[in-house]
Protein backbone atom coordinates (compact mmCIF):
# COMPACT_ATOMS: atom_id res chain seq x y z
CA UNK A 1 0.00 0.00 0.00
CA UNK A 2 1.35 3.18 -0.97
CA UNK A 3 1.75 6.04 1.64
CA UNK A 4 2.47 10.05 1.65
CA UNK A 5 5.56 10.48 2.64
CA UNK A 6 5.12 13.89 5.39
CA UNK A 7 8.21 15.67 4.04
CA UNK A 8 7.98 15.85 0.25
CA UNK A 9 4.23 14.64 -0.36
CA UNK A 10 5.14 12.05 -2.40
CA UNK A 11 2.81 8.73 -2.93
CA UNK A 12 5.36 5.95 -2.01
CA UNK A 13 5.67 2.37 -0.75
CA UNK A 14 7.90 0.67 1.95
CA UNK A 15 9.82 2.52 4.53
CA UNK A 16 11.56 5.41 3.09
CA UNK A 17 10.82 7.56 0.33
CA UNK A 18 12.77 7.15 -2.56
CA UNK A 19 12.64 11.36 -3.32
CA UNK A 20 13.76 12.55 -0.07
CA UNK A 21 14.98 9.86 1.95
CA UNK A 22 12.32 10.67 4.75
CA UNK A 23 11.21 7.97 7.07
CA UNK A 24 7.69 6.90 5.35
CA UNK A 25 4.54 6.49 7.75
CA UNK A 26 3.47 2.96 8.27
CA UNK A 27 0.29 2.10 6.45
CA UNK A 28 -2.71 1.19 8.57
CA UNK A 29 -2.87 -2.02 7.50
CA UNK A 30 0.48 -2.94 7.94
CA UNK A 31 0.78 -6.14 9.64
CA UNK A 32 4.03 -8.33 11.81
CA UNK A 33 4.24 -9.75 8.50
CA UNK A 34 4.14 -6.76 5.65
CA UNK A 35 6.56 -4.65 8.12
CA UNK A 36 9.22 -7.09 7.48
CA UNK A 37 8.53 -7.51 3.97
CA UNK A 38 7.59 -11.49 4.78
CA UNK A 39 4.87 -13.92 3.13
CA UNK A 40 2.31 -14.38 5.45
CA UNK A 41 3.19 -18.40 5.70
CA UNK A 42 3.66 -20.48 8.93
CA UNK A 43 6.55 -21.70 7.20
CA UNK A 44 8.80 -18.94 7.15
CA UNK A 45 12.57 -18.83 6.41
CA UNK A 46 13.55 -18.19 10.31
CA UNK A 47 17.04 -16.64 8.95
CA UNK A 48 15.23 -14.52 6.85
CA UNK A 49 12.90 -13.28 9.58
CA UNK A 50 15.79 -13.12 11.57
CA UNK A 51 17.22 -10.92 8.99
CA UNK A 52 15.36 -8.62 8.65
CA UNK A 53 14.54 -8.27 12.30
CA UNK A 54 18.31 -7.11 12.82
CA UNK A 55 18.21 -4.16 9.69
CA UNK A 56 14.80 -2.99 10.24
CA UNK A 57 15.86 -3.06 13.99
CA UNK A 58 18.94 -1.35 13.87
CA UNK A 59 17.75 1.68 11.21
CA UNK A 60 14.57 2.53 13.60
CA UNK A 61 16.22 1.74 16.62
CA UNK A 62 15.66 4.78 19.54
CA UNK A 63 19.24 5.53 19.88
CA UNK A 64 19.31 6.09 16.07
CA UNK A 65 15.73 7.90 15.95
CA UNK A 66 16.38 10.29 19.18
CA UNK A 67 19.03 11.60 16.90
CA UNK A 68 16.45 12.81 13.64
CA UNK A 69 15.64 16.55 13.67
CA UNK A 70 12.35 16.40 12.66
CA UNK A 71 9.80 15.89 15.62
CA UNK A 72 7.53 14.04 12.69
CA UNK A 73 10.19 11.18 11.87
CA UNK A 74 11.09 10.71 14.92
CA UNK A 75 7.45 9.83 16.03
CA UNK A 76 6.99 7.73 12.65
CA UNK A 77 10.75 5.97 13.88
CA UNK A 78 9.49 4.66 17.43
CA UNK A 79 6.39 3.89 16.55
CA UNK A 80 8.11 1.87 13.64
CA UNK A 81 10.04 0.37 15.87
CA UNK A 82 7.54 -0.85 18.25
CA UNK A 83 5.77 -2.81 15.62
CA UNK A 84 9.41 -4.07 14.65
CA UNK A 85 9.91 -5.40 18.12
CA UNK A 86 6.28 -6.94 18.34
CA UNK A 87 6.13 -8.39 14.96
CA UNK A 88 9.94 -10.27 15.77
CA UNK A 89 8.39 -11.18 19.45
CA UNK A 90 5.18 -12.81 17.51
CA UNK A 91 6.63 -13.94 14.87
CA UNK A 92 10.34 -15.89 16.10
CA UNK A 93 7.98 -18.52 17.77
CA UNK A 94 5.49 -21.31 15.49
CA UNK A 95 2.70 -21.44 17.49
CA UNK A 96 2.14 -17.36 18.53
CA UNK A 97 2.96 -17.07 14.58
CA UNK A 98 0.07 -19.17 13.94
CA UNK A 99 -2.25 -17.99 16.51
CA UNK A 100 -1.42 -14.33 15.35
CA UNK A 101 -2.74 -15.54 11.58
CA UNK A 102 -5.96 -17.24 13.31
CA UNK A 103 -6.72 -13.23 14.77
CA UNK A 104 -5.66 -11.83 12.04
CA UNK A 105 -8.00 -13.91 10.28
CA UNK A 106 -10.96 -14.49 12.25
CA UNK A 107 -10.99 -11.90 14.93
CA UNK A 108 -9.96 -11.36 18.57
CA UNK A 109 -9.97 -14.97 19.97
CA UNK A 110 -7.98 -14.42 23.47
CA UNK A 111 -9.46 -15.47 26.80
CA UNK A 112 -11.69 -17.58 24.57
CA UNK A 113 -13.74 -20.70 25.98
CA UNK A 114 -16.59 -22.16 24.33
CA UNK A 115 -18.68 -25.65 23.51
CA UNK A 116 -16.04 -28.72 24.20
CA UNK A 117 -17.29 -32.70 22.29
CA UNK A 118 -18.43 -35.05 25.39
CA UNK A 119 -15.64 -37.05 24.66
CA UNK A 120 -13.10 -34.44 25.67
CA UNK A 121 -14.91 -33.80 29.17
CA UNK A 122 -15.17 -37.36 29.28
CA UNK A 123 -11.58 -37.53 28.85
CA UNK A 124 -10.42 -35.45 31.44
CA UNK A 125 -12.71 -36.93 33.91
CA UNK A 126 -11.10 -39.96 33.46
CA UNK A 127 -7.61 -38.54 33.57
CA UNK A 128 -8.76 -36.69 36.79
CA UNK A 129 -9.69 -39.77 38.58
CA UNK A 130 -6.67 -41.72 38.10
CA UNK A 131 -4.60 -38.65 39.59
CA UNK A 132 -6.77 -38.52 42.33
CA UNK A 133 -6.52 -42.24 42.66
CA UNK A 134 -3.13 -41.93 42.51
CA UNK A 135 -2.75 -39.31 44.90
CA UNK A 136 -5.06 -40.98 47.66
CA UNK A 137 -2.56 -44.25 47.55
CA UNK A 138 0.39 -41.98 47.85
CA UNK A 139 -1.42 -40.46 51.46
CA UNK A 140 -2.17 -43.92 52.50
CA UNK A 141 1.02 -45.07 51.63
CA UNK A 142 3.03 -42.27 53.90
CA UNK A 143 0.60 -43.89 57.11
CA UNK A 144 2.08 -47.21 58.64
CA UNK A 145 0.23 -49.74 57.87
CA UNK A 146 -1.00 -51.88 55.45
CA UNK A 147 2.06 -53.36 53.25
CA UNK A 148 -0.35 -53.48 50.28
CA UNK A 149 -0.70 -49.91 49.81
CA UNK A 150 2.58 -49.44 47.95
CA UNK A 151 1.33 -51.50 46.02
CA UNK A 152 -1.64 -49.78 45.17
CA UNK A 153 0.78 -46.70 44.41
CA UNK A 154 2.80 -48.72 41.83
CA UNK A 155 -1.23 -49.62 40.33
CA UNK A 156 -2.19 -46.24 40.00
CA UNK A 157 0.72 -44.95 38.62
CA UNK A 158 1.37 -47.30 35.76
CA UNK A 159 -2.57 -46.96 34.95
CA UNK A 160 -1.62 -43.23 34.71
CA UNK A 161 1.76 -43.61 32.73
CA UNK A 162 -0.83 -45.65 30.07
CA UNK A 163 -2.79 -43.09 29.98
CA UNK A 164 0.15 -40.56 29.53
CA UNK A 165 1.70 -42.86 26.65
CA UNK A 166 -1.99 -42.76 24.82
CA UNK A 167 -2.16 -38.93 25.44
CA UNK A 168 1.68 -38.52 23.51
CA UNK A 169 0.46 -40.75 20.67
CA UNK A 170 -2.74 -38.58 20.22
CA UNK A 171 -0.91 -35.56 20.35
CA UNK A 172 1.83 -36.96 17.61
CA UNK A 173 -1.82 -37.83 15.47
CA UNK A 174 -3.08 -34.22 15.89
CA UNK A 175 0.34 -32.39 15.09
CA UNK A 176 0.55 -34.31 11.71
CA UNK A 177 -2.80 -33.38 11.31
CA UNK A 178 -1.47 -29.11 12.06
CA UNK A 179 1.02 -29.52 9.57
CA UNK A 180 -1.17 -30.48 6.99
CA UNK A 181 -3.24 -27.54 7.54
CA UNK A 182 -0.27 -25.42 8.10
CA UNK A 183 0.95 -26.55 4.17
CA UNK A 184 -2.67 -25.91 2.87
CA UNK A 185 -2.52 -22.01 4.48
CA UNK A 186 1.35 -21.87 2.71
CA UNK A 187 0.23 -23.32 -0.70
CA UNK A 188 -2.76 -20.70 -0.70
CA UNK A 189 -0.41 -17.70 0.42
CA UNK A 190 1.93 -18.93 -2.59
CA UNK A 191 -1.49 -18.98 -5.35
CA UNK A 192 -2.61 -15.72 -4.09
CA UNK A 193 -0.83 -13.15 -5.86
CA UNK A 194 -2.80 -9.95 -4.28
CA UNK A 195 -3.81 -9.71 -0.95
CA UNK A 196 -4.60 -6.51 -0.87
CA UNK A 197 -7.85 -7.54 -2.73
CA UNK A 198 -8.53 -10.87 -1.94
CA UNK A 199 -11.53 -12.59 -3.90
CA UNK A 200 -14.59 -14.10 -2.43
CA UNK A 201 -13.39 -17.06 -2.89
CA UNK A 202 -9.78 -16.85 -1.39
CA UNK A 203 -11.52 -15.31 1.53
CA UNK A 204 -13.60 -18.28 2.05
CA UNK A 205 -10.72 -20.74 1.53
CA UNK A 206 -8.44 -18.95 4.31
CA UNK A 207 -10.94 -18.87 6.84
CA UNK A 208 -11.74 -22.19 6.53
CA UNK A 209 -7.74 -23.02 6.67
CA UNK A 210 -7.98 -20.91 10.03
CA UNK A 211 -11.32 -22.16 11.45
CA UNK A 212 -9.32 -26.06 11.24
CA UNK A 213 -6.14 -24.50 12.40
CA UNK A 214 -7.87 -23.02 15.53
CA UNK A 215 -9.72 -26.32 15.62
CA UNK A 216 -6.24 -28.47 15.86
CA UNK A 217 -4.84 -25.77 18.37
CA UNK A 218 -7.81 -26.07 20.97
CA UNK A 219 -7.27 -29.47 20.69
CA UNK A 220 -3.44 -29.83 21.44
CA UNK A 221 -3.65 -27.37 24.02
CA UNK A 222 -6.44 -29.13 25.69
CA UNK A 223 -4.03 -32.23 25.47
CA UNK A 224 -0.84 -30.58 26.76
CA UNK A 225 -2.72 -29.37 30.04
CA UNK A 226 -3.70 -32.89 30.87
CA UNK A 227 0.22 -34.28 29.67
CA UNK A 228 1.67 -31.32 32.12
CA UNK A 229 -1.05 -32.03 35.43
CA UNK A 230 0.02 -36.25 34.72
CA UNK A 231 3.37 -35.56 34.99
CA UNK A 232 3.36 -32.96 37.66
CA UNK A 233 1.34 -35.81 39.39
CA UNK A 234 3.52 -38.85 38.55
CA UNK A 235 6.65 -36.62 39.21
CA UNK A 236 5.75 -34.37 42.12
CA UNK B 1 -5.89 -13.66 47.14
CA UNK B 2 -8.76 -15.14 46.93
CA UNK B 3 -11.98 -13.90 48.16
CA UNK B 4 -13.64 -16.27 50.95
CA UNK B 5 -16.38 -16.69 48.66
CA UNK B 6 -14.06 -18.33 46.29
CA UNK B 7 -12.61 -20.59 49.03
CA UNK B 8 -16.14 -21.19 50.24
CA UNK B 9 -17.35 -22.52 46.84
CA UNK B 10 -14.03 -24.18 46.38
CA UNK B 11 -14.08 -26.18 49.69
CA UNK B 12 -18.26 -27.03 49.63
CA UNK B 13 -18.87 -26.92 46.13
CA UNK B 14 -22.43 -26.63 45.63
CA UNK B 15 -24.73 -29.53 43.41
CA UNK B 16 -21.60 -31.26 42.19
CA UNK B 17 -22.59 -34.16 40.16
CA UNK B 18 -24.98 -35.18 37.42
CA UNK B 19 -28.50 -35.64 36.66
CA UNK B 20 -29.20 -39.54 35.16
CA UNK B 21 -28.82 -40.34 31.26
CA UNK B 22 -31.82 -39.89 29.90
CA UNK B 23 -33.88 -38.12 32.78
CA UNK B 24 -36.99 -35.79 31.38
CA UNK B 25 -36.63 -32.36 30.88
CA UNK B 26 -32.41 -31.82 31.19
CA UNK B 27 -30.13 -29.93 29.31
CA UNK B 28 -26.53 -30.18 29.39
CA UNK B 29 -24.03 -27.56 28.23
CA UNK B 30 -20.22 -29.23 28.32
CA UNK B 31 -17.24 -25.95 27.80
CA UNK B 32 -13.70 -25.32 27.88
CA UNK B 33 -10.84 -22.56 28.19
CA UNK B 34 -8.23 -24.18 26.06
CA UNK B 35 -5.44 -21.66 26.99
CA UNK B 36 -5.78 -23.33 30.49
CA UNK B 37 -7.25 -26.52 29.86
CA UNK B 38 -10.31 -26.20 32.29
CA UNK B 39 -13.59 -28.27 30.80
CA UNK B 40 -16.92 -27.56 32.47
CA UNK B 41 -19.92 -29.56 32.90
CA UNK B 42 -23.38 -27.37 33.67
CA UNK B 43 -26.55 -28.95 33.74
CA UNK B 44 -30.00 -27.63 34.11
CA UNK B 45 -32.97 -29.67 34.71
CA UNK B 46 -36.14 -27.42 33.63
CA UNK B 47 -39.83 -28.25 34.37
CA UNK B 48 -43.07 -27.70 31.83
CA UNK B 49 -43.18 -23.85 33.03
CA UNK B 50 -40.04 -23.02 31.72
CA UNK B 51 -38.17 -22.88 35.72
CA UNK B 52 -35.30 -24.14 36.44
CA UNK B 53 -35.88 -26.57 39.43
CA UNK B 54 -32.37 -27.59 39.72
CA UNK B 55 -28.78 -27.55 38.34
CA UNK B 56 -25.70 -29.68 38.82
CA UNK B 57 -22.22 -29.00 37.52
CA UNK B 58 -18.75 -30.86 37.28
CA UNK B 59 -15.51 -28.73 36.81
CA UNK B 60 -12.35 -29.82 36.56
CA UNK B 61 -9.85 -27.30 36.61
CA UNK B 62 -8.86 -23.69 38.79
CA UNK B 63 -10.45 -22.76 42.12
CA UNK B 64 -12.23 -19.95 40.24
CA UNK B 65 -13.33 -22.18 38.07
CA UNK B 66 -14.77 -24.19 40.34
CA UNK B 67 -16.25 -21.85 42.61
CA UNK B 68 -17.81 -19.91 39.00
CA UNK B 69 -19.43 -22.98 37.83
CA UNK B 70 -21.13 -23.76 42.14
CA UNK B 71 -21.78 -20.14 42.22
CA UNK B 72 -23.75 -20.61 38.66
CA UNK B 73 -25.66 -23.52 39.59
CA UNK B 74 -27.12 -21.51 42.74
CA UNK B 75 -27.58 -18.30 40.43
CA UNK B 76 -30.09 -20.22 38.16
CA UNK B 77 -32.03 -22.36 40.73
CA UNK B 78 -35.64 -20.64 40.21
CA UNK B 79 -35.07 -19.03 37.28
CA UNK B 80 -37.07 -18.85 34.10
CA UNK B 81 -34.47 -19.95 31.13
CA UNK B 82 -34.79 -16.34 29.73
CA UNK B 83 -33.64 -15.17 33.04
CA UNK B 84 -30.88 -17.58 33.30
CA UNK B 85 -29.66 -16.73 29.90
CA UNK B 86 -29.38 -13.17 30.13
CA UNK B 87 -27.23 -13.23 33.69
CA UNK B 88 -23.60 -12.30 32.94
CA UNK B 89 -20.42 -13.42 34.07
CA UNK B 90 -19.95 -9.70 35.47
CA UNK B 91 -22.38 -10.91 38.51
CA UNK B 92 -20.15 -13.68 38.91
CA UNK B 93 -17.51 -11.37 39.07
CA UNK B 94 -18.49 -9.11 41.11
CA UNK B 95 -20.01 -11.82 43.68
CA UNK B 96 -17.00 -13.50 43.93
CA UNK B 97 -14.53 -10.58 43.00
CA UNK B 98 -12.47 -12.68 40.93
CA UNK B 99 -9.26 -10.78 40.02
CA UNK B 100 -8.64 -9.75 35.95
CA UNK B 101 -7.15 -12.87 35.77
CA UNK B 102 -9.76 -15.13 36.80
CA UNK B 103 -12.19 -13.37 34.41
CA UNK B 104 -12.39 -16.21 31.97
CA UNK B 105 -13.71 -18.77 34.47
CA UNK B 106 -16.55 -16.29 34.93
CA UNK B 107 -17.04 -16.56 30.86
CA UNK B 108 -16.59 -19.99 31.10
CA UNK B 109 -19.56 -20.28 33.31
CA UNK B 110 -22.01 -17.56 31.52
CA UNK B 111 -20.78 -20.22 28.00
CA UNK B 112 -22.00 -23.63 30.19
CA UNK B 113 -25.38 -21.62 31.07
CA UNK B 114 -25.83 -20.72 27.59
CA UNK B 115 -24.98 -24.55 26.12
CA UNK B 116 -26.93 -26.39 28.42
CA UNK B 117 -30.07 -23.62 27.77
CA UNK B 118 -29.65 -24.49 24.00
CA UNK B 119 -29.31 -28.21 24.56
CA UNK B 120 -32.34 -28.05 26.29
CA UNK B 121 -34.13 -26.03 23.90
CA UNK B 122 -32.92 -28.15 20.58
CA UNK B 123 -34.09 -31.18 22.77
CA UNK B 124 -37.15 -29.65 23.72
CA UNK B 125 -38.71 -28.30 20.40
CA UNK B 126 -38.19 -31.82 19.49
CA UNK B 127 -40.00 -33.48 22.09
CA UNK B 128 -42.91 -30.69 21.85
CA UNK B 129 -43.18 -31.39 18.47
CA UNK B 130 -43.05 -35.73 18.47
CA UNK B 131 -45.35 -35.24 21.27
CA UNK B 132 -48.01 -33.04 19.00
CA UNK B 133 -47.68 -35.62 16.15
CA UNK B 134 -48.96 -38.49 18.28
CA UNK B 135 -51.68 -36.71 19.74
CA UNK B 136 -52.34 -35.92 16.25
CA UNK B 137 -51.75 -39.58 15.47
CA UNK B 138 -54.32 -40.89 18.18
CA UNK B 139 -57.05 -38.09 17.31
CA UNK B 140 -57.28 -40.16 13.90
Amino acid sequence: MRVVCVNCSSREVGHWCSHCGAVLPTPDNENYFSILGLPQKINLDEEILKERFFDLNRAFHPDRSSRMKDPRMRDIATRKSTLINNSFNTLRDRTRRIQYLIRQGLGDREEKSGQIPLTLFDLVERVNDLMVELKEAKESSKAPGSPTNGRKVSEAAKELEGELQELVARREAFESNLHSRESEWDDLCDHTENFERLSADDLAARQQILQALSVRMDEISYIDSLIRRIKDTLFE
Amino acid sequence: MYDPKVIDHYNNPRNVGSFAKGEEGVGTGIVGAPACGDVMKLQLKINNQGIIEDAKFKTFGCGSAIASSSLATEMVKGKSIDEAYSIKNTEIVNELKLPPVKIHCSVLAEDAIKAAIQDYRKRFSVAVKSASGSADTAKG
